[in-house]
């Protein structure tokens, strides 16, 4: 049995309390939770089954839409309390104070008029609102627990997460109170704002405005405040222009006119299609260009870590190849069984992180590093005693080149 | 030691920076609506036909809003000063016309009135007629008001009435004059 060490510099829990921004951000969550709550509540007098099936829809499109972004960052993945905690802060902090800023949009129809205030009051007044309140919990997020965000990526991860959740209370409010509540309208409101619309809205927004809070916060060493604030401020605006894009009337001609029925949900597709495809392309790029940063960087922690028998160099060439990790685990399964495959899975997992704690630490006899030497060190034990291990390695590690990836 | 360096001032200053934003954004959004309000009064009228942008203090009598396919008629105070604001969307007449048909309604209405002879004005850009008018009315006694007429070339029409008890006109004639010129019709 191998212990197992909580004490992993860079990840750290949301739960702060030597941090004043911890207890910043607990009381806007506690707030919205019970504002949005009570706003959800009074949704129940409207159609308490319609109700029902809006959250376990939206249920339905988050649990897999979390898993999906906790999974984008491939090889550091953040702490799931940190993830809550993001995903609490869209959810409560950010919708109530969205309700609070209603004054905006008034201010707005005194100026330009009220026609002209409801056609384009939610491309110009409301991306400003919701994402600005989005990001301020990010920032906080990041007061909490500084050496958390450590990359652009990380950024995204947070960000997506956080609009997730702002996503699922404002799709829970829509399904009831804008398609009407019964069984029929909620499934018809699902469709339109979640199927045809996939994940095009909240969730990139926000990402690549975290994805700004992540390059502030991650390269203070490398580059100068003169120009990572530029950088966060363009990628910001990025995901305003995208939520205002989405939130204006261009294109609505593209959109069938009501009822929607059968071959209509086409066109709505089309037209979701046309509206989301540059922000979706603008994104992927984005993520794209920061996996291709977080791999070289890991290549690069990999190839300093790897010492002594924790992490050997061939080892650590395998964990920075792109599908080295899941070719190597396939040959091991093949060899071995399931079992050891898990096992090499933890290994490898551990084996980066140490990747990982070789890069915070200041050198390499720092107790966390020795540490977690030690634990990589255990598991190739173990791994090597299992039937059938031994002739393959720990991703060929041991053996020639040429069965590296257990051929 | 400078605010700068301190390092319990450079942990709470990018908090503060966070808590002054969240303010901004939803306490700030209800003084500048309270302000936005004071400051530019909502238009008043019918889009595409004929509006007026009221100045500050004069408030619309939702209630007394009155109208029909031809015409919208919107009623705003200030104090004790009236001013019945009128949308024609067809007026098929020149403003003097116009004008001395809202004359004889007046005169159906009052008791007694005098009214003086149509001046030319400018109304939103447009060529209008203006008359004043002075008399007794069973409903507010003793009144005193200007009415300010004018049709686009297009045919839609704005008749802006401004009546108060008299001795009170003089106090808006300003805020008619400002409501009349700037007036969008058509």
């Amino acid at each position: 049995m191998i212990a197992r060490n909580d004490v992993r510099l860079g990840h750290r829990s949301v739960f702060q309390p030597s941090e004043p921004a911890f207890w910043v951000f607990a009381a806007f969550v506690v707030y919205g939770a019970v504002r949005v709550s009570g706003a959800l509540a009074d949704l129940t007098t409207i159609a308490s089954s319609g109700w029902a099936l809006a959250l376990a829809l939206v249920v339905l499109y988050a649990v897999p839409a979390f898993v999906l972004i906790y999974e984008l960052d491939l090889y550091e993945r953040e702490p799931i309390s940190m993830m809550l905690g993001a995903f609490a802060w869209g959810a409560f902090a950010a919708t109530a104070l969205s309700l609070d800023a209603a004054g905006w949009n008034e201010t707005f129809a005194v100026v330009v008029g009220p026609d002209a205030a409801a056609r384009w009051g939610p491309a110009v007044v409301t991306p400003l609102i919701e994402e600005g309140l989005k990001a301020a919990g990010l920032v906080l997020l990041a007061l909490v627990a500084r050496d958390e965000i450590d990359d652009v990526m990380d950024g995204f991860v947070y960000g997506a997460v956080c609009g997730l959740g702002f996503a699922m209370i404002e799709d829970v409010v829509y399904f009831v109170a804008a398609f009407g509540g019964s069984v029929a309208d909620v499934a018809e409101g699902f469709a339109a704002r979640v199927l045809a619309s996939g994940l095009y809205g909240h969730v990139l927004y926000t990402g690549l405005i975290g994805m700004g809070i992540g390059y502030v916060v991650s390269r203070r060493e490398e580059v100068p405040t003169s120009r990572r604030i530029p950088v966060a401020i363009g990628l910001a605006a990025l995901g305003l222009a995208g939520h205002a894009l989405w939130n204006s009337p261009f294109l609505a001609s593209l959109y069938p006119d009501p009822p929607i029925g059968g071959a209509d949900w086409v066109r709505v597709a089309v037209a979701v299609g046309v509206r989301g495809a540059p922000l979706v392309l603008v994104v992927s790029v984005a993520v794209t260009l920061a996996h291709r940063r977080e791999r070289r960087w890991l290549a690069s922690a990999l190839t300093v870590a790897a010492r002594g028998e924790a992490l050997t160099p061939e080892e650590a060439s395998v964990l920075a190849a792109p599908g080295g990790r899941r070719r190597a685990v396939a040959a091991m399964r093949r060899r071995a069984g399931r079992r050891a495959a898990s096992l090499l899975v933890r290994l490898q997992r551990e084996q980066i992180t140490l990747a990982m704690l070789v890069t915070h630490a200041e050198d390499d006899h720092d107790p966390t590093v020795a540490a977690q030497r030690s634990r990589c060190r255990s598991l190739r034990l173990a791994l090597d005693a299992m039937p059938g291990v031994r002739r393959v390695g720990t991703g060929g590690a041991r053996l020639p080149g040429s069965l590296v990836s257990g051929g | 030691m400078s605010a700068a360096s301190d390092p319990r001032a450079r942990r709470w200053a990018p908090i503060v920076a966070v808590v002054a934003t969240i303010a901004a954004l939803t306490v700030g959004g209800r003084v500048a609506a309270t302000i936005a309000r004071d400051a530019v009064p909502a238009t008043v009228g019918v889009d595409g036909v004929a509006t007026i942008e009221p100045p500050p203090g004069w408030t619309e009598n939702v209630e007394a809003r009155r109208g029909d396919g031809a015409s919208q008629r919107f009623v705003l105070t200030k104090g004790s000063a009236i001013v019945a604001v009128t949308a024609v969307e067809d007026a098929e007449v020149a403003a003097p016309t116009l004008a001395a048909r809202y004359r004889l309604a007046l005169e159906e209405r009052a008791i007694h009135l005098v009214w003086t002879r149509l001046e030319p004005v400018a109304v939103g850009g447009l060529p209008g007629v203006r008359f004043s008018y002075g008399g007794l009315t069973s409903r507010a006694g003793d009144v005193e008001g200007v009415v300010t007429v004018a049709v686009s070339p297009g045919g839609s029409g704005l008749i802006l009435d401004g009546v108060a008890p008299e001795g009170a006109l003089a106090a808006v004639a300003g805020d008619l004059a400002a409501m009349a010129e700037g007036a969008h019709i058509g």
